[in-house]
């Protein structure tokens, strides 16, 4: 038998298309465990999972909703950031000007020490200290 | 209620959901156990046993379910694969022949085409196989196998087409005798 005798043979026992779709049918028949359910795949679950495998399969309609989406959130982030910055710059601003405003005469007779907890400390530049506040009259002499 | 008592109520709950995803799910996990092994028996194991461990999970809740499941189910075909090669196993089909009902050598021709095209089967490379297994165990479209596997549906016509006669030929070439 020569290698054309071998081909023709070959070519006579090759399974057409067809017959390969029914021996998978048969063959997938008596493969799939009969203990096995139904795979319903027009059920929602069914179809979470088809989105799990392939996140990257969208629809063009529900891409251009998020894309709507996003720009809409970032807008809102922005105008709550400006907002936020005015509000600090004008806060920032009154606290400048009372600062301008206030004289000499609205230093407080604090101690830069005041928390050392000793009593020694002196709260002026005259060297008076804290101990010696205490006798200060603050009310006036009747 | 306390919380014992809660716990105890949420037991069938989660038994419940358990169940409904093993109704939903299982013979497409099957199906991709299968195309990893090609073996029926053992790809329905991997699917009960992945489902019996997410019954006694008592850690961490599982976010992505599927994932978990294709994950247990896998290593799970590891093990056995590796713990075959040093064991032994019953012979397929065995229990069959018990029954009376059917002809022996019927049967035992069956098992023998079905074996060769299993075989066949695992000699197609992947993706050839995946499709295969998509479309003749769970009947799926090719819209459906395009969604699943990021292309399209003429891809997966040809592809499907492609598979098919190459299968044929591992077939003729290993002999097999179509009625």
């Amino acid at each position: 038998m020569n290698s054309s005798d071998n081909r023709s043979l070959q070519a006579q026992s090759q399974l057409s298309d067809q017959q390969m779709d029914l021996l998978l049918r048969d063959f997938f028949a008596s493969e799939v465990p009969r203990a096995l359910p139904e795979s319903g795949f027009s059920a929602p679950s069914v179809r979470r999972v088809l989105t799990t495998i392939a996140p990257a399969v969208s629809s063009p309609a529900a891409s251009l909703r998020s894309v709507r989406l996003a720009a809409a959130l970032a807008i809102a982030a922005l105008a709550l950031c400006a907002l936020l910055l005015n509000q600090d710059a004008e806060r920032v601003a009154t606290m400048a000007a009372k600062a301008k405003t206030a004289g000499p005469e609205d230093t407080m007779l604090v101690s830069p020490q005041g928390d050392t907890g000793s009593r020694q400390v002196p709260v002026g530049a005259d060297g008076l200290l804290l101990q010696e506040t205490d006798q200060i009259q603050l009310a006036p002499p009747r | 209620m306390t919380s014992s008592e809660s716990a105890a109520a949420g037991v069938p709950a989660r038994n419940e959901e358990i169940a409904c995803f093993y109704r939903e799910n299982s013979r497409e996990l099957w199906a991709i156990f299968y195309s990893m092994c090609s073996d029926p028996e053992r790809a329905h194991d991997a699917v009960q046993e992945a489902f019996v461990r997410l019954h006694d999970h008592q850690g961490e809740p599982v976010r992505d379910l599927r994932a978990w499941l294709l994950r247990v189910g896998q290593n799970w075909l590891r093990d056995v694969a590796r713990r075959k090669s040093s064991g032994c196993s019953l012979l397929p089909g065995l229990d069959d022949f018990t029954g009376g009902a059917v002809d022996p050598r019927q049967t035992a021709e069956l098992h023998e085409r079905q074996q060769q095209i299993r075989s066949a089967l695992a000699e197609l490379n992947e993706d050839d196989r995946r499709v295969l297994v998509m479309k003749y165990s769970m009947d799926w479209s090719a819209a459906q196998m395009a969604a699943v596997m990021n292309c399209s549906a003429a891809a997966i016509d040809m592809r499907l087409s492609r598979a098919r006669r190459r299968l044929a030929e591992i077939l003729v070439e290993q002999g097999y005798q179509h009625e």
